[in-house]
């Protein structure tokens, strides 16, 4: 056994971490009166301050911040940005695609049908790639706010 | 989220105990707590569109929290640790009588809150987190923007001095 008593810290540590506690503190800690003693005044501290009142916002104070945030915060300008040009790819798209839709339709017909099932299938296992990798974006930004 | 009251609102109620604990064991003033609670949920409502999903919420929000105390209190110039630590006492005999016999009678909870409050502010912080939040070292590092072996250092210093002050109190009131 060890003769020189334990430093504080090392009765935190075997208090608090035991399985990183040195052998030789164990050791001695079990041989020690007074450096077990010591141990238990911790222990019994570290018991009683996890079971401190807690201080908490009062529901007065919640109720003013929310009175003092800005109210309804305008769409950026950036979002409304991106709005139109959305819009105006949309219709880029769609409005050819009406008016050439017949010459659309016998493109389609004159390619092959295996290639057409791989083009969509293709698709099918992009979107699902994406849409698995979006599922789990959002479920990461949901563990990090606390809201699942 | 982004300017949702509603949303902000909830966020609120869901770390509304964690930026208590903080702002209540820095701050000594009712007054001074509720304006910096204001200050804290304005500024984190404010910010939030600048929020990266990089750390939880809630520990962005008790590090907006935990810097705000540290402003307020840098501008009062009141201690904070490495300026002007309590003296560490020395190691004695007494110390190593066993607190419960000290204080049998007597709520240790409450006496223990009374104690508190005579350690430094950022002491009592680092207490509450890891004690009474349970958050991990490396948490409380995010909050206080502290190295991981810092927060474990000051911690064990903390604790340290709040047996002395409760072993010398009851020593006191025994004599």
């Amino acid at each position: 056994m060890n003769h020189h008593h334990l430093s504080d810290t090392d009765i935190q540590e075997y208090v608090l971490h035991r399985e990183n506690c040195r052998q030789e503190a164990i050791a001695h800690l079990d041989a020690c009166d007074l450096c077990m003693r010591k141990a238990a005044n911790y222990s019994l501290l570290i018991e009683a301050m996890a079971l401190m009142p807690a201080t908490a916002v009062d529901m007065e104070t919640t109720a003013s911040i929310m009175a003092r945030l800005p109210a309804g915060r305008r769409r950026s300008r950036r979002d409304s940005v991106l709005v139109c040009l959305l819009a105006m790819a949309g219709g880029v798209i769609v409005v050819p695609g009406y008016l050439f839709r017949r010459s659309f339709l016998q493109v389609l017909e004159n390619v092959p049908a295996l290639l057409l099932c791989l083009v969509v299938a293709a698709s099918l296992v992009i979107l699902l790639f994406r849409g698995r990798a979006l599922l789990k974006h959002y479920q990461r930004r949901m563990k990090m706010l606390e809201f699942s | 989220m982004q300017g949702d009251s509603r949303a902000f609102e909830a966020v609120i109620k869901s770390t509304e105990r964690l930026v208590g604990q903080i702002v209540g064991r820095m701050i000594g003033n009712a007054e001074d707590r509720k304006d910096i609670i204001q200050d804290i949920y304005l500024n984190t409502f404010k910010h939030l569109p600048g929020f990266r999903h990089a750390a939880r919420l809630s520990t962005w929000i008790g590090h907006i929290a935990y810097n705000t105390c540290l402003n307020f209190l840098e501008k009062r110039r009141l201690i904070l640790p490495g300026e002007n630590f309590l003296p560490e006492e020395e190691e004695n005999a007494q110390a190593s009588n066993a607190i419960e016999s000290l204080i049998a009678h007597k709520q240790l909870t409450a006496i223990l809150s009374e104690k508190l409050a005579l350690l430094p502010p950022v002491y009592r912080t680092l207490i509450v987190l890891f004690h009474q939040e349970a958050m991990s070292y490396s948490e409380i590092g995010e909050i206080t923007s502290l190295p991981e072996g810092t927060v474990k250092s000051y911690l064990f210093r903390a604790r340290k001095q709040l047996k002395e002050h409760v072993l010398t109190a009851y020593k006191k009131d025994e004599l």
